[in-house]
C-alpha cells in the first residue's frame, strides 16, 4: 500500500490530517469563489435597501426566522450524518440525511411562500429593491435546490450500498461542506436583509 | 468516548447557534433610537454564527490551514468590495 493511499485512508477515517485531499481542496476553492459571488450581491442589496426603506418593511421576519432555524438544524443533521458514517453507522447516517433533505425542502417551501406574499404586496422585479432582493435570495434558494438534488444522489448511493463506511465518508463530507456554506450565506443574508433595518 | 464528545460538541454548537439567532431576532425588534448599536450587535452575531459553523461543522479548526486560507482570502476581498460598494 502506498504512502499516499495510507494518508488518504487516515484522512477518511479521521477527517483531518496534514495532507490535502484534492476533492476537499476543489470544494474549498469553489466556496471561495462563491464568497465573492454572494459578497457582490449582498453589497448591492444593502445599497438599494438603504434607498428603499418602505419596501424593506414588507419583509416577513417571523417566517424567515423559522426558515433560519430549519437551515441551522439541517447543518446539525448533516454534520451528525458525517460523524455517523465515520463510525460505520450507516442507518444513523441515513436518518440524519433524510432529516436534512426534509429540512432543506421545508426551507425552500418557506422561501416560496415568502416570495408569493411579497409579489401579492407589490414587491416585484420591476423595482430596484425587488430585483436585488429576489436575485440574492433566489440565487441562494437555487443553491439550496442544487444541494437537495445532490443529497438525493447521496441517498441513492447509500441505498445501493455504494456509501457503506468510513472509506466513502469523503463524499458525505464534501456535500456537507457545500451545505454548511449555503447555511453560512443564509446567516449573513438573514441579518442583512431581514434583521438590520 | 471520543465519539460521544464529538456529538456533544456538535450539539453544543447547534444550541449556541439557536441562542444567538434568538438574541439577534429579539435585538432587531427592540426600539433603538440610534440603529448603529443594533447593527453592530447583529453583524457580530452573524460573524459568531458563521465562525461556529465554519470552525466546527466545516472542520476548519481541525483541518489543514490551507483550507482556511482558501476561504479566508476571498472573504476579506469580498468584505472590502462590499464596503466599497456600500460607501
Amino acid at each position: 500500500m502506498s504512502v499516499t493511499s495510507v494518508a488518504s485512508q487516515q484522512q477518511t477515517h479521521q477527517g483531518h490530517s496534514g495532507t490535502l485531499d484534492h476533492r476537499k481542496l476543489g470544494m474549498w476553492l469553489f466556496i471561495g469563489s462563491e464568497v465573492m459571488f454572494f459578497a457582490g450581491f449582498i453589497a448591492a442589496f444593502v445599497h438599494f435597501k438603504v434607498l428603499n426603506p418602505a419596501e424593506s418593511a414588507l419583509l416577513d421576519i417571523p417566517l424567515t426566522t423559522v426558515n433560519s432555524f430549519l437551515l441551522l438544524t439541517s447543518s446539525f443533521t448533516v454534520v451528525s450524518a458525517l460523524a455517523a458514517i465515520r463510525e460505520r453507522a450507516v442507518r444513523r447516517m441515513w436518518h440524519f440525511l433524510i432529516a436534512t433533505w426534509f429540512l432543506g425542502a421545508a426551507f425552500l417551501m418557506g422561501q416560496a411562500l415568502e416570495f408569493s406574499k411579497l409579489f401579492y404586496e407589490g414587491v416585484t422585479l420591476h423595482s430596484v429593491f425587488g430585483c436585488t432582493f429576489f436575485s440574492v435570495t433566489g440565487f441562494h434558494g437555487f443553491h439550496v435546490l442544487i444541494g437537495l438534488l445532490w443529497l438525493l444522489l447521496i441517498l441513492v448511493k447509500t441505498f445501493r450500498r455504494k456509501i457503506a463506511g468510513p472509506e466513502q465518508a469523503m463524499q458525505v463530507e464534501i456535500f456537507g461542506l457545500y451545505w454548511h456554506f449555503v447555511d453560512v450565506v443564509w446567516i449573513f443574508l438573514f441579518a442583512v436583509i431581514y434583521l438590520i433595518r | 468516548m471520543e465519539k460521544l464528545l464529538r456529538q456533544q460538541k456538535y450539539l453544543l454548537v447547534f444550541v449556541a447557534l439557536v441562542i444567538i439567532t434568538a438574541v439577534e431576532v429579539t435585538v432587531s425588534y427592540l426600539p433603538f433610537t440610534d440603529r448603529t448599536p443594533q447593527t453592530i450587535i447583529l453583524v457580530i452575531g452573524s460573524l459568531c454564527k458563521a465562525s461556529l459553523v465554519m470552525l466546527y461543522y466545516m472542520h476548519l479548526r481541525d483541518d489543514s490551514r490551507w483550507y482556511a486560507l482558501l476561504v479566508g482570502f476571498p472573504l476579506v476581498i469580498g468584505v472590502l468590495l462590499s464596503v466599497t460598494f456600500v460607501l
